[in-house]
């Protein structure tokens, strides 16, 4: 009987951090897979449906996601499977380590276009080499003479974080 | 005599000269001492008011019959099946919902962390050809999110991976 006893603590125990996570984290991160499926069940949606799901978000961020998924339902399969893979192999990296690939990627976008391009370039190069490689590169004085302390820790960022292709 | 609440060495003495257990040779020093000491007067008073409280308080009278009708639901209980006196000692015995509510309290845990763990919005989320489901905002905001991702690979893609 002692034991019987013992249940409703042993339930209070045992839902306890569930309901505590509930409350203090009200919405639910996804997996990065769940997600990827999420655009695929979005996109299969027939319109109507899909057009009051959108209808949740304001006009500027709805026209970004319907543009952005359109092109994403237009790459081919072998692109589209690649893209996915990359995608779920980042949002499976710690979320500090994602918020600093996107942050330097949002800074990236707001480099003049005469900069974009050799720093892309330069990125480009950067995620072919090796561990080693790289960071004799990023030491160099030619590094340091053709790109800004901004331009540097952008690179240094996505090159660092970004997997490799 | 020493004081048995001060000196704390004889403190039945009290309880039983309260409670009339001390002759009369065992009482008379006690006597002699309550007249002196305020705190045994006061404490010997207080326990002669609750053995006085006692010998008034009168218990229920047992009906005549009390005896009868335990014998005759023994004998109902004795005869009956064996599916009757299962449920009588599994599911209430002595202590009666001292047993039932920690069984009804099992299942609802059981119920509510299910329904706390296991999300149904996950699980369709997890099988992309299940039926179509309303969607939450902060799935919108992941989808975004996930899209925004998207986009940056494939703007730092090398050229060769584009096409």
């Amino acid at each position: 009987m002692a034991s019987f006893r013992t249940i409703p603590l042993l339930a209070i125990l045992l839902l306890a951090p569930g309901l505590y996570a509930q409350a203090k984290k009200p919405n639910t991160i996804h997996p990065p897979r769940a997600r990827l499926n999420a655009i695929d069940k979005l996109s299969r949606m027939p319109p109507e449906q899909r057009q009051r799901e959108l209808a949740k978000l304001s006009p500027e961020r709805r026209a970004v996601m319907e543009d952005r998924l359109e092109r994403y339902n237009r790459l081919p399969a072998a692109q589209k499977e690649r893209l996915r893979a990359q995608t779920e192999t980042f949002q499976s990296m710690p979320p500090e380590r994602q918020d600093a690939v996107r942050k330097a990627f949002r800074q990236f976008n707001t480099l003049p276009d005469d900069r974009r391009k050799p720093v892309q370039q330069e990125l480009r190069r950067l995620r072919q080499m090796k561990g080693t490689e790289r960071s004799a590169r990023m030491n160099s004085e030619d590094f340091r003479n053709r790109y800004s302390p901004g331009e540097r820790q952008i690179l240094e960022n996505l090159a660092a974080l970004v997997p490799p292709d | 005599m020493q004081c048995p609440m001060k000196t704390k060495e004889n403190p039945e003495l009290l309880l039983d000269y309260a409670s009339g257990r001390l002759t009369p040779e065992e009482a008379a020093p006690l006597e002699r001492h309550l007249e002196s000491c305020a705190d045994c007067r006061a404490f010997s008073i207080a326990q002669k008011s609750i053995w006085n409280a006692l010998d008034l308080w009168e218990p229920m009278p047992v009906p005549v019959d009390f005896d009868r009708k335990l014998y005759a639901q023994i004998d109902q209980y004795e005869k009956s099946g064996w599916w009757t006196k299962l449920w009588h000692r599994s599911i209430w015995p002595a202590g009666g919902f001292s047993t039932a509510m920690p069984i009804a309290t099992a299942c609802v845990t059981l119920a509510v962390g299910a329904m706390l763990y296991l999300p149904p919005l996950y699980r369709h989320m997890l099988d992309p050809s299940s039926p179509q489901i309303k969607m939450e905002s902060s799935d919108l905001e992941q989808i975004e999110m996930t899209l925004e991702d998207m986009e940056m690979f494939k703007q730092l893609a090398p050229a060769s991976a584009k096409s």
